[in-house]
C-alpha cells in the first residue's frame, strides 16, 4: 500500500513538472500545423481546424538547408575546441597543485560575469583586425571564448571531486600528466562533460548578435540569423516563425538526449564518490 | 630533483592552460580592459573613442547618482535570490525525478528541458502570448474562479517583475536539473544499499547521503545561478525591454539600453565595468562564506 | 558503443562539409563597382520591390554589382552603430532626423548635396527636409510613412456613426461603442511607441502643430500647460475605458491590438501607414472590406488642425566610406524615384516616396493614405526620431507611465524637462 502511495506521489509530482516543463514544446508542435490567418482570427491556444503545412513550405523553401550546416559547422568547432582547451585547463587548475590557481579560476570566472553586449565593440574590432570578418572562424573564436569560463568552472569542480587517490597510484606507476588527463580523468569525468557540452552547444548554436553584426553574406548566415527572416517589421508571423524554430531546435534536442545517454555511461564507468 | 620535478610541473601546467589562457585573454581579458576604457571617456559609440574627451570616473560618479540604475541594481538583487530559490530547489526536485529508478525517467528527462533548449526567441513569443491581458492562458485560466480579470502581468509596476522573474526560473530550472544530474551519477550505488541495509527510508537517503555528497554540485550551481542572474539579458529584453517605467529594468538592459538606443557608450561602459566588479565582488564573499562553512 | 559514436560523428561532420562546400562557387564575372545596400524592409511587400529596383538599377550601370542585406531594425541599429570603416555599407536605411544626425556629426555620413539637386523636386518635400542639416543633404526617402488613424467601417456602419472630425464628436463615437460592449480603440502598448502616438496627436491639436519643435529649440518647456493637458486627456480616456485594459502589457508586434481590432472587439486604432501593408498581408479580407482610415480629429478651441499629420520616412543614405560615392548616390536617388518601384510599392500597400507615386485606383485606402500626406498642413516627424535619443526613451516611458496610470501628467512633463535639463 505505501508502495502504491510513493508511486502516486511520484508520478503526480512528475506529471505536474511535465505539464509545465512541456507545455512550450507542444504548443510550438500544434502552432506549427495552424495557419497564421487561423491565428489571428483567435484561435490562440487550440488546435487547428485543419492541418496546415504552409509553415513547413515556408520554411524548407528558405534558405535553411544551408543555415543549418554553416550552425553545425560553427558549433561542432566552438564546442569540440572548447570543451578540449577548458578540460585541460580545468586540469591543471584542479590538479597541477598550482600555488595561483585559485586567481587563475577566478580569472577565467570572470568571463561569466560580462555582460554580453559590452564585449560587442571590443570583439568587432578584434575580429577586423584579425580579417576574420564575415568568416566562421571570426565567430568560432569569440564563441570558444565565451564557452571556456562556464566550461572551465564546472569541469574544475568536477575534477577536484575525483578521488586523488586514482591520480596518485597512477603517477606511482610512472604515468605523465597528459596520459593521467587523457585516460583518467576525461573518461570519469564524462558526466561533467556531457553536462559541459549541453550548455555550450546551446549558448552557441542560438546565438544571434554576434553572428548578426560580424556575419554579412547570406551564404554563412546561421540559423538564428536565418530564423529572424520570418520576423516582419511590427508584425511577427506566430505559427510560421515557431516553425521555424521548431526544425531549428531538433539538433539541439538529439544533442541534448546523446549526451544524456553519455551521462549514464559515466555511471558505469565507475561511480567515484561515497 | 624535488626543484627540476616542480619546473616541470609548471611548465606542463603552462602547457595545459596555454590554449584557454591565449583565446579568453585575447577575447574577454582585452574587452573587460576596453571596456573600462570606454567608461572613462564621454563617448556616444560614433567614431573612435580617442576623439571623446576623458572624463575620469564621471560617468561612475553619475552612475551611483542615477535613480535607474540602482533599481537596476535592485531587481538583480533580488532576481539573485529568488534564482538561487527556486532554480536550485526545482532543479534538484528534477533530477531526483529523472535519477529515479522508476519507469518513465527517460520520458521525463526528454521533456523537462525544453525550456531550455526551446531558443529564447521561442520561449518569449510564448511568455508574451500567455501574458496577454485579454486572450493570454494565464487570465484564462484566472477567469475559471473571477470572470473579469484583466491582469496586466507585463504591464503592471507591481507584477512584472514577479511575471518576468517566473518565466527566468522557469527557463533556467532545467540548466540546474542536469547539473545535479550529473553529479547524482557520480554517487556510488553501494552507499545508498548499505544505508538500506541500516534501515534509512527515501527521505533519510536523500538528506544523509545524496545532499551531503552534492554540496560541490550545488555549490557549482549556486554560483552559476548567481552570477547568471547579475548578468541577466534576455528573456527581459524580449518581453519588457525592462519596462514599464523601468520596473523591470536589469543592470544589463540598462546598459544596451544606453549603449545601443541613447547613444551613450561611454556611460554604458560604466555600467558594464560596475556589472563585472559588483558579481567578482559578490562571487569572492560567496566562495569565502561557502570555504567558512566547509572549515567548520 | 565507442565504434558507433565514433562513425555517427564522423558522419555528421562528412555531411556538414559537403552541404558546407557546396553552393560555394562565386559568380564569374568581376564588376567593377561593388556596393553594400543595408536596409530593414524585412516584410515581402517591400523587400520585393526594392530587389527589383536594384537589379532594374544593375542592368541600367554596367559594371555595377549591389549586395543587399535586409536586416531587422533593432539588431540592424545595433550592427550599424558597431561596424566601422569598409565594413559600414556604402548605402544604408536611416530615419532621418536625431537618428541621422548622431551619424553625421561623427563624419560617417556623405554629403550628397550636389548629386540629389538632380532628383530632389521629385521627392516629397517634407521628408526630404529630414535629411538636411545645416543646408547640406545627407541622405534621400525612399518610402513614406504616416500615423493614420483607421477604424472599421462596419462597425462604424452598425451603429450609425461617422468617423469623428472633432474630439467632442470622438467622445460620442467613443461611448456609443462602449454602450455596445466595443471598446473604441485597440492598443498594445508594451513596446511604448504605439501609445505615444496619441500623446503627441493630442499635444499638436492642442498646443499647434510645431509644438515639439518649439520644445526641442526651448522656445516652451516640456511642463508647459499644452503637455500637461495632452497627458490629462489622455489619463481621463483611459479612466473611461477607451482602450483595453492592461495595455502596456499587451505586446503589437505579436498581434496584440490587431487581433482585438480584426475580431471587432475594438473599433478604431491608431498606428502607423506600416499597418496598411501588414493588414493586407495578414489579412486581406477585412482590408478589403472593412478598413478605414481618417486623420486624428482636432480639438476643440486648439491650435492644431486634423491635417496636422505625424508622419516619417525611410531614406537611404551614403556612407563617407564609400569608395564609390557617385554611383552610391546616384543608387539613392534611384530609389528616392523610381517609378516601377512606387508602383510596386503599392500593390502591398506601401506609400513610395516620389512626389509622382501613381495613386492606386483600385485601393482606395492607400489612395486616401496618400492624399493625407500630400494635403498635409503640417508634417511632424516622429517624435521618437526628433528628440535626442535619451530623451526619445524618456519620453516613451513617461507616456506608458500615463496609460498605466503610476504618474499624473504634471509628473510626466516635470521628467521631461528635467532630463531635458541634464543633456544640456
Amino acid at each position: 500500500m505505501k508502495k502504491l502511495m510513493d508511486k502516486v506521489g511520484f508520478y503526480g509530482v512528475a506529471g505536474l513538472y511535465l505539464v509545465l516543463f512541456g507545455f512550450p514544446f507542444v504548443i510550438t508542435i500544434v502552432m506549427s500545423f495552424k495557419s497564421q490567418m487561423e491565428f489571428l482570427g483567435g484561435n490562440f491556444w487550440g488546435f487547428p481546424s485543419t492541418l496546415f503545412f504552409g509553415n513547413f513550405a515556408r520554411v524548407f523553401a528558405s534558405n535553411f538547408p544551408r543555415y543549418f550546416a554553416n550552425s553545425v559547422f560553427v558549433t561542432a568547432l566552438s564546442v569540440t575546441i572548447s570543451i578540449l582547451a577548458g578540460s585541460l585547463a580545468s586540469y591543471a587548475i584542479a590538479r597541477l597543485k598550482l600555488k595561483y590557481a585559485p586567481y587563475l579560476l577566478l580569472f577565467f570566472m570572470v568571463g561569466m560575469m560580462i555582460p554580453v553586449h559590452t564585449t560587442l565593440v571590443p570583439i568587432y574590432q578584434l575580429t577586423k583586425a584579425f580579417g576574420l570578418i564575415d568568416s566562421h572562424w571570426g565567430l568560432i573564436l569569440p564563441f570558444v571564448n565565451f564557452s571556456l569560463p562556464i566550461a572551465i568552472y564546472i569541469m574544475t569542480s568536477f575534477f577536484r571531486e575525483i578521488s586523488i587517490s586514482i591520480q596518485e597510484s597512477a603517477i606511482i606507476d610512472g604515468a605523465s600528466p597528459f596520459t593521467i588527463y587523457w585516460k583518467i580523468m576525461l573518461p570519469l569525468s564524462t558526466p561533467a562533460i556531457s553536462t559541459v557540452a549541453i550548455y555550450n552547444f546551446l549558448t552557441c548554436w542560438n546565438e544571434f548578435i554576434y553572428s548578426m553584426t560580424l556575419l554579412n553574406t547570406e551564404r554563412k548566415k546561421t540559423l538564428p540569423l536565418g530564423i529572424r527572416e520570418f520576423f516582419g517589421s511590427e508584425t511577427v508571423n506566430i505559427p510560421a516563425v515557431l516553425t521555424a524554430i521548431l526544425i531549428a531546435s531538433l539538433p539541439i534536442i538529439i544533442f541534448y538526449i546523446f549526451a544524456q545517454e553519455k551521462v549514464v555511461n559515466g555511471l558505469s564507468a565507475g561511480a567515484i564518490k561515497g | 630533483m624535488e626543484k627540476k620535478r616542480s619546473a616541470s610541473v609548471h611548465l606542463t601546467a603552462l602547457l595545459f592552460i596555454l590554449p584557454a589562457f591565449l583565446v579568453y585573454t585575447l577575447y574577454t581579458a582585452s574587452s573587460i580592459f576596453r571596456t573600462f576604457q570606454f567608461s572613462l571617456h564621454d563617448w556616444s559609440g560614433f567614431g573612435p573613442v580617442a576623439n571623446s574627451a576623458n572624463i575620469g570616473f564621471a560617468n561612475y560618479v553619475k552612475l551611483f547618482a542615477d535613480e535607474r540604475f540602482l533599481h537596476a541594481i535592485k531587481n538583480n538583487f533580488l532576481l539573485v535570490v529568488v534564482s538561487i530559490v527556486f532554480q536550485l530547489s526545482t532543479g534538484m526536485i528534477l533530477a531526483l525525478i529523472i535519477n529515479s529508478k522508476n519507469k518513465g525517467t527517460k520520458f521525463f528527462r526528454t521533456i523537462y528541458p525544453m525550456p531550455l533548449l526551446l531558443s529564447t526567441v521561442a520561449t518569449g513569443i510564448l511568455w508574451l502570448l500567455m501574458f496577454n491581458p485579454y486572450t493570454g492562458l494565464f487570465n484564462g485560466l484566472l477567469r475559471i474562479i473571477s470572470p473579469d480579470v484583466r491582469l496586466s502581468w507585463l504591464g503592471s509596476e507591481q507584477v512584472v517583475l514577479f511575471a518576468v522573474m517566473f518565466v527566468i526560473c522557469w527557463q533556467y530550472s532545467p540548466q540546474y536539473m542536469i547539473l545535479l544530474r550529473a553529479g547524482m551519477t557520480n554517487i556510488s550505488a553501494e552507499v545508498y544499499e548499505a544505508a538500506v541495509i541500516d534501515g534509512a527510508n527515501k527521505w533519510q537517503q536523500f538528506w544523509k547521503i545524496t545532499f551531503p555528497l552534492l554540496s560541490g554540485t550545488l555549490k557549482t550551481s549556486a554560483v552559476l545561478s548567481i552570477v547568471g542572474s547579475l548578468k541577466y539579458f534576455d528573456l527581459i529584453w524580449i518581453m519588457t525591454g525592462g519596462g514599464p517605467n523601468g520596473y523591470s529594468e536589469l543592470m544589463a538592459t540598462y546598459m544596451y539600453r544606453k549603449a545601443f538606443t541613447e547613444d551613450q557608450m561611454g556611460y554604458a561602459s560604466s555600467v558594464a565595468s560596475s556589472m563585472i566588479v559588483i558579481s567578482l565582488v559578490v562571487i569572492i564573499i560567496v566562495q569565502f562564506m561557502l570555504k567558512q562553512k566547509d572549515n567548520q | 558503443m565507442k565504434k558507433t559514436m565514433m562513425i555517427a560523428l564522423l558522419l555528421m561532420v562528412a555531411v556538414t562539409f559537403g552541404l558546407y562546400a557546396g553552393g560555394a562557387a562565386e559568380t564569374a564575372a568581376k564588376p567593377t563597382t561593388t556596393l553594400e545596400l543595408w536596409h530593414i524592409q524585412v516584410n515581402e511587400t517591400a523587400k520585393r520591390p526594392i530587389e527589383n529596383a536594384v537589379r532594374r538599377f544593375e542592368a541600367a550601370n554596367p559594371g555595377v554589382k549591389v549586395n543587399i542585406s535586409v536586416i531587422e531594425a533593432n539588431p540592424y541599429k545595433t550592427k550599424l552603430k558597431t561596424v566601422t570603416g569598409n565594413d559600414f555599407p556604402d548605402v544604408f536605411h536611416s530615419w532621418g532626423g536625431s537618428w541621422l544626425e548622431s551619424f553625421v556629426d561623427a563624419g560617417m555620413v556623405a554629403d550628397i548635396t550636389e548629386a540629389s539637386k538632380a532628383w530632389k523636386d521629385q521627392v516629397s518635400e517634407s521628408a526630404f527636409a529630414l535629411n538636411v542639416y545645416d543646408g547640406k543633404v545627407y541622405g534621400s526617402p525612399y518610402m513614406n510613412s504616416s500615423t493614420i488613424m483607421y477604424y472599421n467601417k462596419d462597425l462604424f456602419k452598425k451603429y450609425n456613426l461617422t468617423p469623428p472630425k472633432t474630439y467632442s464628436e470622438l467622445v460620442q463615437v467613443a461611448e456609443t461603442f462602449k454602450k455596445n460592449g466595443i471598446i473604441p480603440f485597440a492598443l498594445a502598448n508594451q513596446a511604448k511607441w504605439p501609445g505615444a502616438q496619441h500623446f503627441v496627436l493630442l499635444s499638436m491639436r492642442l498646443g499647434g502643430p510645431d509644438i515639439f519643435k518649439r520644445a526641442i529649440d526651448g522656445e516652451v518647456k516640456f511642463t508647459d500647460e499644452v503637455f500637461v493637458k495632452a497627458g490629462e486627456m489622455l489619463q481621463d480616456m483611459v479612466k473611461k475605458g477607451y482602450f483595453p485594459e492592461g495595455v502596456n502589457g499587451i505586446d503589437y508586434n505579436t498581434g496584440g491590438s490587431r487581433v482585438m481590432f480584426y475580431a471587432e472587439q475594438a473599433a478604431m486604432i491608431v498606428q502607423t501607414s506600416n499597418m496598411l501593408s501588414i493588414v493586407k498581408s495578414e489579412n486581406p479580407a477585412f482590408y478589403q472590406n472593412k478598413l478605414g482610415v481618417m486623420l486624428y480629429p482636432s480639438i476643440e478651441g486648439g491650435k492644431g488642425k486634423a491635417t496636422d499629420l505625424l508622419a516619417g520616412e525611410n531614406a537611404f543614405s551614403v556612407s563617407a566610406y564609400a569608395e564609390n560615392k557617385d554611383i552610391a548616390a546616384k543608387l539613392v536617388g534611384f530609389l528616392s524615384t523610381d517609378l516601377q518601384l512606387m508602383e510596386e510599392y503599392a500593390k502591398g500597400g506601401a506609400i513610395g516616396a516620389s512626389k509622382f507615386a501613381p495613386v492606386p485606383a483600385d485601393d482606395p485606402l492607400l489612395r486616401d493614405a496618400m492624399a493625407q500626406i500630400a494635403n498635409a498642413t503640417f508634417i511632424q516627424n516622429f517624435i521618437d526620431q526628433t528628440l535626442a535619443p535619451e530623451l526619445a526613451n524618456m519620453h516613451k516611458d513617461t507616456v506608458q507611465a500615463l496609460f498605466g496610470g503610476t504618474m499624473t501628467a504634471v509628473q510626466a512633463a516635470q521628467t521631461m524637462q528635467k532630463t531635458a535639463d541634464g543633456l544640456k
